[in-house]
């Protein structure tokens, strides 16, 4: 007699044999492994990738409102003035007038005569604006005094206090006369996006120290001294 | 010769470890079976409910409403921009001023400092006196002054000039 059905002859005989159960739980692991291979994994990874992108986000958002409040927080006024404060003492191009302006009224205050200055006016195809260009550059100034030693030397120290920021690079004293090879320092700008989210848009206390040395130093410049808190402090930009 | 000693037939000692077998099947596929499908359940959850979008969109209306701050930014940069670079400067400047202090403060009422020159951290003193004394005081002071560092030492010359009781001293040094 032929079975209606042979595979089911086959399949009582499988299941009545003894690897019945091990081939089933077998099979059950085996799919649990390619479970865990092809679908656990790639969602734990998935999940790493996000939690990772959270924790990234989190810092980013903090970063950013930070950077929001510092801003907030700044007055206008005061954020002109440190505008114009910083200009002044790191000017952005070769600023010869301002830098001749500060020599003069240092000798007039130190009591020593300005007999003359030379310029050396450099290389004018500037590498301003050019990527990858030194950042920091300088002229020099050679200038010329006539006074006593102490008038000099008051010269000198007072120079130093001044803005635009200079650098005595070399200096030759004589009967009364000292011919001196100033450093004046300026910085091209270049224009550049400003990243708020990974950047931290404050000063660190060295240069906030350093922003309040050269308000310090402004005073007895042209432009406007700016306004200080009760402490004597320029106003900070951290929000905390 | 082994196989004697066991009063078991052969058949039945192998169905025991295959019986065995199965139960370590059948307890690691139900671990399996239960496992798998809560730690997917899980990390779907957790992965279904982390707030990445809630932060993104946060990140995206901050952005936005920086865009009305952009002068105030651009300022705020350039601040921190040029300070950076003042302090840069003022850390790397000269201290000439207080070398030459220093170094008139060394001259006695006998010793006058005829030229002095300084550049790339060398000094070159030119003095004159009417006493050999006066000058080799000077040259031992100029030594010991603390507020700036000199070094290297060189008495270029040591000479009497312009007759009796005029001596004239050129020192070069280097300064730290």
């Amino acid at each position: 007699m032929k079975l209606r059905h042979p595979y089911k002859y086959y399949l009582f005989l499988f299941r009545d044999s003894k690897y019945y159960l091990p081939t089933i739980y077998s099979t059950i692991i085996l799919a649990c492994i390619l479970l865990i291979v092809f679908v656990i994994y790639p969602q734990i990874q998935n999940f790493l990738n996000i939690n990772a992108q959270v924790n990234q986000l989190t810092s980013q958002i903090a970063t950013l409102k930070n950077n929001i409040n510092n801003i907030s927080g700044v007055n206008d006024s005061d954020l002109q003035s440190n505008f114009d404060l910083v200009s002044r003492a790191v000017p952005a191009n070769k600023d010869f007038s301002g830098a001749i302006q500060d020599v003069s009224s240092v000798a007039i205050q130190s009591n020593v005569i300005l007999n003359n200055f030379t310029v050396v006016v450099g290389d004018y195809s500037s590498t301003s604006g050019i990527a990858g260009a030194s950042s920091d550059q300088n002229f020099t100034l050679n200038i010329n005094i006539r006074g006593s030693s102490s008038g000099i030397i008051n010269f000198l120290s007072k120079l130093k206090n001044s803005l635009p920021l200079m650098s005595v690079q070399s200096i030759t004293i004589s009967q009364s006369q000292a011919i001196i090879a100033l450093q004046v320092y300026y910085v091209p700008y270049h224009q550049k996006n400003v990243d708020l989210i990974s950047t931290n848009l404050s000063l660190n206390p060295t240069d906030q120290s350093t922003l309040n040395q050269i308000a310090n130093w402004n005073t007895n410049n042209i432009v406007p001294v700016v306004s200080t808190n009760s402490k004597g402090n320029l106003p900070t930009f951290s929000s905390n | 010769m082994k196989n004697e000693i066991n009063f078991l037939p052969k058949q039945l000692v192998r169905q025991d470890s295959l019986s065995k077998s199965v139960k370590w099947l059948r307890v690691v596929a139900l671990l399996f079976v239960f496992v798998v499908p809560v730690v997917s359940i899980v990390i779907f959850l957790l992965t279904f409910f982390s707030p990445l979008t809630q932060y993104q969109i946060t990140e995206k209306n901050l952005i936005a409403s920086s865009q009305g701050l952009s002068n105030k930014i651009a300022k705020m940069q350039f601040i921190i921009d040029r300070t950076r670079n003042a302090t840069k400067f003022i850390a790397s400047r000269n201290l000439y001023d207080q070398v030459i202090q220093s170094i008139y403060a060394q001259t006695g009422s006998d010793v006058s400092i005829i030229s002095l020159y300084i550049k790339d951290n060398k000094i070159s003193i030119f003095a004159s006196s009417s006493s050999l004394l006066s000058l080799k005081t000077f040259e031992t002071n100029l030594k010991n002054i603390t507020l700036v560092h000199l070094t290297d030492f060189q008495t270029t010359s040591l000479a009497n000039s312009g007759g009796e009781g005029n001596y004239t001293l050129n020192i070069m040094a280097k300064i730290q």
